[in-house]
């Protein structure tokens, strides 16, 4: 249960640290397609049943993409890591030995209240907005218990087992073009698109002029080409100045 | 120095000349798999007009040769001369104008980044 940590908190030997337990990613469930937060990882099978508002005589089954899901017993423990797709039986359908399950459970990727079921345990951000069919200037962040969410980068392995729930953030990075504070709504441009960006907001460069990046050691980097993508990110300093001629 | 800001970790020799500028020399810089020596030195001067006035020319190691055997093309000069305080060396020069110079954003570090980016992509 969430509580509000005191200063008594602090120096309890062998106590585990709220601030700890926050480190934690938010899972969830769906059960008989309902989502339900969960409050952790692995809980008991009545556990999950009770926060789903079911009564004593159903039992918890999770569904797998084959016809023999697994039952859970009230007492058992559930690892939400292997599967979160859960439906529920009448306790009397539950009796007699069960078939051992070989088959992948099904997984459910929940952002922002919606979920997506699917096989596939390991994804990225660009598979995910497609799972979802949400749009690129959105950035993607690991729901966590506690207020620092994660961002997931654009070339990032996102693995359901590191927790399954996700929100979203409307993205605007500002950088520095020439001195000159410039916005973007997505994450990756191109030397042109950074180019056109800054002009449009009152850069006083051309599209043919040659950019450049400052390195976080302060040193430039390389020309940035016109068909070069850059992962932007906020604070990142750029030059940007015409190009030499022949004498 | 700006220019050790820009460009951590080079070796730069720098002589003071007699009206507030400076003879820069930068040493070890990649200029291309294409060029034979890859590697060079880079010698420039700052005028005491800087940075109302352009940094130009430059001069790379003397006899600097293509590897295909090519033309070093437009704005590489062979023989020529890179004329400091302490002495007078044969160079390469590449010449390099920056016709719309804006003061306030071009810099020495950065024209010898254009310099550098224009030299390798030639």
């Amino acid at each position: 249960m969430n509580r509000t940590p005191t200063t008594s908190d602090h120096g309890n030997a062998g106590v585990k640290p709220h601030c700890e337990t926050k480190l934690a990613p938010k899972w969830a469930i769906l059960l008989n397609d309902g989502l339900y937060p969960m409050p952790r990882q692995k809980l008991e099978s009545r556990t999950i049943l009770d926060q789903a508002g079911c009564g004593d005589n159903l039992v918890l089954v999770r569904d797998h993409n084959s016809r023999n899901d697994v039952i859970f017993g009230d007492d058992d423990l559930a690892d939400l890591s292997e599967g979160n797709v859960f439906r529920t039986i009448p306790r009397c359908e539950a009796i007699g030995q069960q078939v051992p399950c070989v088959e992948p459970a099904k997984l459910a990727f929940v952002i922002e209240d919606a979920w997506e079921i699917t096989l596939k345990g390991t994804q990225t951000a660009k598979t995910l907005r497609n799972l979802f069919d949400l749009p690129e200037d959105v950035e993607l962040l690991r729901d966590m218990e506690s207020p620092n969410d994660q961002p997931i980068s654009e070339g990032e392995k996102v693995l359901y087992a590191d927790g399954p729930v996700f929100t979203l953030h409307n993205l605007l990075i500002t950088v520095r073009v020439n001195t000159v504070g410039v916005s973007f709504k997505r994450r990756l441009a191109s030397g042109l698109e950074i180019k056109k960006a800054a002009i449009a907001q009152g850069v006083k460069i051309e599209e043919s002029f040659v950019l450049y990046k400052h390195k976080p050691d302060g040193g430039l980097g390389p020309a940035i080409l016109d068909d070069e993508k850059v992962c932007l990110k906020p604070c990142d300093k750029f030059n940007c100045v015409a190009p030499d001629d022949n004498s | 120095m700006e220019i050790q800001e820009v460009f951590p970790g080079l070796t730069l020799e720098v002589e003071a000349d007699a009206d507030g500028g400076a003879y820069v020399k930068a040493h070890a810089l990649f200029i291309g798999d294409q060029y034979l020596p890859k590697e060079s030195w880079c010698a420039f001067r700052i005028t005491f007009q800087y940075p109302y006035a352009d940094v130009y020319p430059h001069y790379f190691v003397p006899n600097l040769a293509r590897r295909d055997g090519k033309p070093l093309g437009t704005a590489i000069n062979p023989n020529h001369q890179w004329q400091h305080l302490e002495s007078i060396e044969p160079a390469t020069m590449v010449s390099r104008r920056s016709n719309r110079l804006d003061s306030s954003i071009d810099t020495a570090a950065l024209k010898l980044a254009k310099v550098l980016t224009w030299i390798r992509s030639t």
